[in-house]
């Protein structure tokens, strides 16, 4: 044990600490924000009734496709890469955060005994 | 004079002294909670996010906690549990090729030697990368923060037995790894 080193305390930006208790307290009581989803699906909502409202899907002008549909194909005939529909978003991280943790809701619960303790 | 827990936890559960009582519960325990969680994620503004999402969430779960630990492990619990869930998110964004995490924090490691100027201290945590992230844990807590194993038992819920092999691991590797450079 005597050839590793202890690591130092790392440093701090100025006032950190002195700072920080109010900073936590007036996110723990300020109220929850609502979720980007609510805000997207609202949003779309939105775009379909003023598409509607300015006769975007009146009978004599067909449209092919949905602005939804649209965005699909371009993801599926990959035109889209991952990269552009997150830039798509004013908070990619909140937008990728909620993706990962659909498509890995599932996975087990971090505190087993398993090999990578080893 | 030093407030005990239980000061705390009484001011916190009175409606009139709530937000005190937090307010102490964080100037008290805000610079272990931050090392801790620094020394998993490095990076000042991630530990930051995550020091604050420790402390909200036992701001949220405080009224729920019962006093089977020490508030010292019951917050180590939830920040090592806010690094671990970090770190693993970071991992899985790499399948969706944005970044390596590692990558970046192995170059944090190299620019922060640089301005510092101290190449042991990066060594040593270019060794501790190497590791996996529970077994990283386990040594910090053993060795940096010099926690008993059954602190850390409770921490992490698991076995002493499994703790005292994953440290004996961890500090076996990183010899090797150091005497190696």
């Amino acid at each position: 044990m005597k050839q590793i080193p202890k690591l130092n305390p790392f440093q701090t930006p100025q006032n950190y600490f002195e700072e920080l208790p109010e900073k936590i307290l007036s996110k723990a009581t300020r109220p929850k924000p609502i979720p980007f989803w609510n805000w997207a699906a609202a949003a779309v909502v939105l775009l379909g009734i003023g598409l509607w409202q300015a006769g975007g899907f009146n009978e004599n002008k067909p449209i092919l496709v949905s602005p939804e549909e649209e965005a699909l194909l371009y993801i599926e005939s990959a035109q889209w890469s991952t990269e552009d529909v997150l830039s798509l978003s004013e908070d990619p991280n909140a937008l990728l955060d909620e993706i990962i943790e659909e498509e890995y809701a599932k996975t087990a619960p971090l505190w087993t005994e398993e090999e990578t303790w080893f | 004079m030093k407030v005990t827990d239980q000061e705390i936890l009484d001011r916190i559960r009175s409606p009139f002294t709530r937000e005190l009582g937090f307010r102490q519960l964080i100037e008290i325990y805000q610079r272990p909670v931050y090392q801790v969680i620094r020394r998993m994620v490095l990076i000042h503004e991630d530990a930051d996010d995550l020091t604050q999402n420790t402390f909200i969430k036992a701001y949220k779960a405080l009224d729920r906690f019962e006093g089977n630990s020490t508030l010292f492990t019951w917050l180590y619990r939830i920040a090592t549990n806010e690094s671990l869930t970090f770190l693993e998110k970071k991992k899985k964004r790499f399948f969706f090729s944005l970044e390596n995490h590692q990558e970046k924090l192995e170059s944090y490691v190299d620019s922060s030697a640089t301005l510092s100027g101290d190449e042991i201290q990066a060594k040593l945590q270019k060794s501790l990368l190497k590791l996996p992230d529970k077994q990283r844990l386990v040594f910090h807590l053993k060795y940096e923060e010099d926690l008993t194993y059954e602190e850390i038992a409770q921490i992490t819920g698991t076995s002493v037995g499994a703790l005292k092999a994953s440290y004996h691991h961890a500090v076996k590797k990183i010899e090797q790894d150091l005497s190696q450079e």
